[in-house]
């Protein structure tokens, strides 16, 4: 297992290489000058952008530009934001709590809500409860997730005055953020769990426990829940890009700090430095997700080994 | 292990990330405090629609950081209402006979937030700063013009030298961008100076918690305000919140809850309904600069003919874009400048005006004949121009309605929508026929940026080349008389609307709205907020 880990890991290392260099590409090739948009509401010359742009090192060829950015990547400088000067590992620290926060909240609430809700429409198919549980699921995957969110924010805060609608700190300003990301992804774990669940409840060794005298509950939560598991698994790994992605939006419409919003203004703003680590960071939380993922095969599955 | 412990693990693990930011989390109080004689102070949460992307008021190009930066820096000139020039740092100044040394007198007992005590020194160090390129300034360095230098006459005296007059320099200097910071401060941070300022104003910064606000609090000691406020000494307000809240809904929504006081960049389709709030009160502040316009590329045919460029102005209708997407609040506009910009010249005014039988008749004298689909065409070619447009901030609405109303001459119009970066990218090289914005600025001198002949690849969207024109503006600059100065500026503006380069759309205003609770909210004559006087009745 732990030699396997390793050579997870290291094989991360490349991927990362590659990404990097695919971002810096796209940032580069692609129209648009931080400098000019820098200034773009109170204006400069064309000769004092220029000269920022050189004190930049904007100017340089890009392998050169390129080169720079892994030589000092490697040894922990990720540089400075182009907009606000400041180091660019600091932006991103200061922002990855929040956004940390948000998304594990949301994952949590998503499986929980997700797997319960999955399992009971399981155990108790075709009654209403079944019908009306898939119904909001199916409301989940199709609604765009803004709009929920500003939904929740005209019941909860302006209506009913539950909860406040922008921010971040304390716990009433993180339910609503946490729960519009949550939604979409609690609706496909839930269709996924109930139909996985089915599938496994049929099986014979199912049967074979019932016949045996174990109680309901113990066959499906002890028995038939780790068995169905398994493709909720895979689902969650892939879903927690989906999830980081998400923030952008949610973190937005509640105007929370977090690296979903550093992103996108940076994006618009071209600012490279912050592009470019943010884009990184993102990419190394996705190889440790899905590492994760591949460990918890191992673990609800005793027939999974890696050598 | 087990499933059930490892499940367990992992929990109580997601548990503990969740959990330990929300210990140090915190929550907002909103209510007010009376703590001087008046019973004037209170807290202001202002909710902006974006972030300054830094507090150094001399590396920035964004409005965003003088909307902040006014309550941390003062500056050495004060410009009133009236557009004249008034002592703020500066008492008194004085120019030398060839125009190109200024003396200007401190204010003495001024300190920066840090204890720096505020001098001819301290004024060196700034204008010397800006100027460095290791400073990285852009917007800031134009203001100066051709700076040689500063000497130090005496501990109150300073003495500004130019190579050449510079008219604007006044102007300038009653900027946010020339604020003075501290130089204690900005040499030891470096670029660090922008999350840290420092400088002379009615407040101190206080924190800054990166995507969600700017603290500032009140400079106790604080007894140098420009000349025409409402009262002296510190500042009413006790404590200053400005919110980064970017989505349009939810910041309207902050001010109905309570969780805002006072808010920016009021949507128009929203206006209606708070108008009818009495519990909130609206501003409507024009800004000085260009209005909303479009740049006619007259690099580009057919735009190269000054007949069609002048339909297309007879062909547009703002008073009906006015009145339908921004519900009557701005002004239609006649010119390259506001109404309200200093330099304005009303000779603009009798040039066009919307006249669709004009426009028409223009077209077709510029050869420009009916062809099929009522689309016009000439030589087989018919008349379709590109209008370039950034994807946000109502430019696309605008923009569809100048299509539709350009159509009714004849003139097809191509939108092509695209993100600021590229749009940007794309006017430079000059792939459009016509490009919407507007910009900002408080010296007509800004009409160089933008119709210089020197400037083909960046903000000359016009790609304008004229030499009377060049000529005109290095003179402008140069004329320290007013009289003169405006007479010049006025033959700029008029040769510039006789020439068409651009379709001028509105004067537009900024627009705020604030709680009934939140009193004398004044904004400077670049519409920046001004909190001198403000405070909160209970």
């Amino acid at each position: 297992m732990i030699r396997y880990l390793f050579a997870r890991l290291a094989i991360a290392l490349p991927v990362l290489l590659g990404v990097s260099l695919l971002v810096f590409l796209m940032l580069h090739l692609t129209p648009g000058d931080p400098v000019q948009l820098m200034f773009a509401d109170l204006g400069a010359s064309t000769e004092e952008m220029e000269q920022v742009r050189d004190q930049l090192g904007l100017n340089d060829p890009l392998p050169v530009q390129f080169g720079r950015f892994i030589w000092n990547a490697a040894q922990g400088d990720f540089g400075r934001s182009i907009l606000s000067r400041q180091p660019v590992a600091d932006e991103i620290l200061s922002q990855l709590p929040a956004t940390i926060q948000l998304t594990l909240t949301a994952m949590l609430l998503a499986i929980v809500m997700g797997v319960a809700f999955g399992v009971y429409a399981a155990t108790h198919r075709n009654t209403w409860v079944d019908s009306t549980t898939m119904v909001f699921a199916m409301i989940g995957v199709s609604m765009p997730s803004f709009w929920f969110a500003l939904l929740l924010i005209y019941l909860f805060s302006l209506q009913l005055g539950w909860f406040p609608a922008t921010g971040q700190g304390g716990l009433n300003r993180l339910v609503m953020p946490a729960f519009a990301l949550a939604y979409p992804t609690a609706a496909v774990i839930a269709r996924l769990t109930r139909s996985s669940m089915a599938e496994v409840l049929g099986r014979e060794f199912v049967t074979t426990a019932r016949a045996k005298g174990v109680a309901e509950l113990g066959v499906v939560w002890r028995h038939a829940l780790k068995n169905a598991l398994i493709p909720v698994i895979t689902i969650v790994g892939l879903r927690s890009g989906e999830l980081l992605a998400g923030a952008v939006v949610t973190e937005t419409v509640f105007s929370r700090p977090g690296i979903g919003r550093l992103a996108v203004s940076a994006i618009l703003a071209k600012d490279f430095p912050v592009v470019q680590g943010v884009v990184l960071v993102t990419a190394v939380a996705y190889v440790l997700v899905n590492v994760v993922a591949d460990v918890l095969y191992a673990v609800v599955d005793p027939r999974v080994r890696y050598g | 292990m087990r499933l059930s412990t490892f499940v367990r693990t992992i929990i109580l693990t997601m548990l503990v990330f969740v959990a330990a930011p929300l210990s140090v989390g915190s929550t907002q109080t909103g209510h007010t405090q009376q703590t001087n004689p008046e019973g004037r102070g209170g807290e202001l949460i202002f909710g902006l629609a974006s972030e300054p992307p830094t507090m150094d008021p001399h590396t920035s190009g964004s409005a965003w950081t003088p909307r902040v930066g006014n309550a941390i820096f003062d500056t050495l000139v004060w410009q009133a209402p009236d557009l004249s020039f008034q002592p703020y740092l500066a008492t008194s100044w004085e120019v030398s006979a060839d125009g190109m040394n200024w003396t200007f007198t401190l204010q003495q007992g001024v300190t920066f937030h840090d204890g720096t005590p505020f001098n001819a020194e301290a004024v060196k160090y700034n204008l010397d700063r800006v100027v460095n390129p290791e400073t990285q300034a852009g917007s800031a360095i134009a203001l100066l013009g051709p700076y040689t230098g500063s000497q130090v006459v005496d501990e109150y005296t300073i003495q500004v030298t130019f190579a050449a007059p510079f008219a604007p320099l006044l102007s300038g200097l009653s900027q946010s961008l020339l604020g003075m910071v501290s130089p204690t401060a900005a040499a030891e941070a470096g670029p660090d100076f922008g999350v840290a300022p420092v400088g002379t104003g009615a407040f101190i910064f206080k924190e800054w918690v990166r995507r969600d606000h700017i603290t500032v609090e009140r400079n106790p000691d604080y007894n140098w305000a420009p000349a025409g406020q409402g009262h002296q000494g510190p500042a009413y307000l006790e404590q200053v919140i400005f919110k980064f809240i970017p989505e349009d809904a939810t910041r309207i929504a902050t001010l109905e809850t309570g969780e805002t006081n006072a808010i920016e960049n009021v949507p128009a389709q929203d206006l209606p309904r708070l108008e009818e709030n009495d519990q909130v009160q609206i501003y409507a502040v024009p800004i000085p600069g260009a209005p909303w316009h479009i740049n006619l590329n007259t690099s580009k045919a057919p735009l190269d003919d000054p007949l069609v460029r002048q339909a297309l102005i007879y062909a547009t209708n703002t008073q009906a874009i006015v009145d339908t997407l921004f519900a009557g609040i701005h002004t239609p506009a006649n010119g390259p400048l506001n109404a309200v910009t200093f330099g304005y010249s009303g000779n603009v005014e009798s040039l066009y005006e919307y006249d669709l039988e004009r426009a028409r008749a223009l077209l077709e004298e510029a050869g420009w004949t009916m062809g099929p689909d009522d689309i016009r065409q000439k030589n087989g070619q018919p008349l379709v121009l590109s209008l370039y447009v950034i994807a946000a901030g109502g430019y696309d609405e605008t923009a569809q309605m100048v299509q539709g109303q350009l159509r009714e001459a004849g003139v097809e119009v191509e939108i092509v929508l695209q993100e600021r970066a590229t749009m940007f990218a794309n006017v430079n090289k000059g792939d459009h026929h016509m490009g919407l914005r507007f910009w900002y600025g408080s010296d007509p001198d800004i009409l160089d940026l933008h119709f210089h002949s020197s400037d083909q690849g960046g903000w000359n969207w016009s790609k304008y080349k004229n030499p009377r024109i060049d000529g005109l503006l290095e003179q402008g600059a140069q004329t320290l008389n007013n009289d003169e100065r405006q007479a010049i500026y006025a033959e700029i503006q008029g040769i510039l609307m006789a020439d068409a380069v651009m379709i001028p759309l509105f004067d537009h205003k900024y627009v705020v709205a604030a709680n009934s609770q939140v009193k004398d909210l004044k904004f400077d004559v670049r519409t920046w907020i001004w909190l001198y006087d403000t405070y909160i009745e209970d």
